[in-house]
């Protein structure tokens, strides 16, 4: 019964797991960079061999940032049913929109060519990559890098009047946030259940009746969050903020040659993937 | 006090807006002035208008009627906000409330980013305040894993860093425990030591006693104001005004009923020992001799 309610005591924003490799110690805006080109390079890669590389060149990351590859896999587990019907589907209903190549079989509507077992295989490699990609960005790089990475990189949308700050500053608190909203949960729900409400213990088929459960926390805890949100406004007001106003940065990273080099070595690999015509 | 005050208010009014008929009057002209390094505490029990007076001290609150002039700008210019904040900080109730960032010295820097000071003057005064805090060493870690006493010592810190005159704290200690709350009263009083003028805005008596000037309000108007042993002096007016007096004060009058030649007038522990020893001895003297 206990466990159940203990959100707090394990609580990690993100995934960082330090291990202190050189992709950890890139400076956050020149990784994000090399991620985001290396992304649209899978996106774009549409090759078995293109993909195979693209494969090679996450395992190797995840070599490089020391990372167990097992960390990836776990991340890829929760998505294994979607590929599998996303799979399906495509081997189904694409093979009007992907023609040419040898047709296996045709009947009805469905039409399975050489091409379409291509876009499926494609399409299911491009899921595992981007999820590898992904953990290894957010296993080596912290919540708060993350956000200041994205900021700098978002910086030249200011010119159109897109409010980066105001944006980096959501996030940042939303993150600040979440282990007082865990604790604030944990309390409600040990108050109810003290009272006899029961959370969780519906049989997980039963999805209405568990999130009907639900209700008796999620409600107060909308409250709660209001509430603090009223403070922190005033807070930071008192602390001279004002939106939308010039500010300073207090965090300040210097790149080194290993940052650009980074992005060298992810846009040689992406020309490869992109460029490779099998 | 001779000197200029560094906070005047001057016949504030105030209510609160429900809806566009109705509104709640909270602050009915009060006058008062806060003097350069001084220790002001402000009581009054719920609703007094204790916590609405200390956030027109910088302009969080701007007054319905009546004007409040901090050195010298009223708190209606708006243009000189940043000047009135950075003059007058303001540390509130409840300390996970009013963490921004992250990162301990990421929420320290706040302020100043918000006021565009350079980069390199910030990782200074960053590192100052956190140093004057005792907090230091904490700089990398995510506030979430402090105590409530370490995240007010971070929102003290994140007030220092602006190089304020002034430091408003808004009941800041009445949701720490005991441990906390001491963290807290000891920066404090070293700041003030140091020059820092305070205005603490409380419900504990025993941070009144430590004032140089006690102001207690009642029904949004000022009740009393004296130095501590001059407010706390007047049980009977207090108890009509549903407050408590301190500790201290309550067993020095408790004795002096028994014993008359015991000081009614006093307000610390301290002082409560002291005399306890200084009638002993006079007892002894008494019937040595």
């Amino acid at each position: 019964m206990s466990a159940e309610f203990e959100l707090t005591r394990n609580i990690t924003i993100g995934q960082y797991l330090p291990t202190g490799s050189i992709v950890h110690r890139l400076d956050p805006r020149f990784k994000l960079a090399a991620f985001v080109i290396l992304i649209l390079a899978i996106a774009i890669c549409g090759t078995y061999v293109g993909n195979l590389f693209a494969l090679l060149v996450c395992l190797w990351l995840f070599h490089l940032a020391r990372i167990p590859l097992r960390y990836g896999l776990s991340g890829v587990k929760p998505a294994v049913p979607f590929i599998l019907i996303l799979a399906v589907l495509q081997l189904l209903f694409y093979g009007e929109i992907a023609q040419g190549g040898t047709i296996y079989l045709q009947y009805g509507v469905v039409t399975i060519s050489s091409e379409s077992v291509r876009l499926v295989i494609v399409s299911a490699m491009r899921f595992v990559e981007v999820i590898f990609l992904s953990s290894v960005l957010t296993l080596s790089t912290s919540t708060t890098e993350l956000t200041h990475g994205m900021e700098r990189l978002l910086r030249p949308l200011e010119t159109i009047r897109f409010p980066v700050h105001a944006f980096a500053l959501i996030i940042t608190i939303a993150i600040r946030f979440v282990p007082t909203f865990a604790m604030e949960m944990e309390k409600m729900m040990k108050a109810q259940a003290s009272r006899g409400a029961d959370f969780g213990t519906g049989e997980w088929w039963r999805i209405v009746k568990r999130t009907k459960d639900m209700f008796p926390i999620l409600i107060p805890l909308f409250n709660v969050a209001l509430s603090r949100a009223e403070d922190l406004i005033l807070a930071m007001e008192a602390r001279c903020y004002t939106p939308g106003a010039a500010r300073t940065r207090y965090a300040h990273y210097t790149a080194h040659g290993r940052d650009y080099a980074a992005v060298a070595v992810s846009v040689v690999m992406s020309a490869v993937m992109v460029g490779i015509p099998w | 006090m001779t000197n200029e005050p560094l906070i005047r208010v001057e016949n504030v009014s105030f209510s609160y807006q429900v809806n566009q008929e109705q509104h709640i009057p909270v602050l009915h002209g009060v006058s008062l002035e806060v003097y350069p390094g001084e220790h002001l505490a402000i009581i009054g029990h719920n609703g007094s208008g204790k916590s609405t007076i200390s956030k027109h001290l910088n302009g969080i609150l701007t007054p319905r009627e009546g004007d409040v002039w901090v050195n010298g700008i009223n708190t209606r210019d708006k243009k000189r906000m940043h000047e009135i904040r950075s003059q007058v900080g303001m540390v509130f109730q409840h300390p996970d409330n009013q963490i921004v960032a992250t990162i301990v010295e990421e929420d320290v820097a706040f302020g100043l980013e918000n006021i565009g000071v350079p980069p390199e003057e910030m990782k200074q005064r960053v590192d100052f305040a956190l140093e004057a805090v005792g907090m230091s060493a904490f700089r990398h870690r995510p506030p979430h894993h402090l105590s409530g006493g370490q995240k007010q010592r971070i929102a003290i810190a994140g007030v220092l860093a602006m190089k304020p005159r002034c430091l408003v704290m808004d009941e800041a200690t009445s949701m720490l425990d005991s441990c906390g709350r001491q963290e807290i009263l000891a920066v404090v009083r070293r700041l003030h030591r140091e020059g820092m003028t305070i205005v603490n805005v409380t419900h504990h008596m025993s941070e009144a006693a430590a004032a140089d000037r006690v102001i207690v309000m009642e029904g949004g108007r000022i009740a009393l104001e004296g130095t501590p042993r001059d407010v706390f002096a007047q049980h009977e007016r207090l108890r009509e005004l549903h407050l408590d007096v301190p500790d201290a004060s309550r067993i020095a009058a408790w004795v002096h009923r028994e014993v008359p030649a015991f000081s009614p007038a006093l307000i610390h522990n301290e002082e409560v020992v002291a005399e306890v020893n200084r009638l002993t001895i006079k007892r002894a003297e008494a019937s040595g001799s």
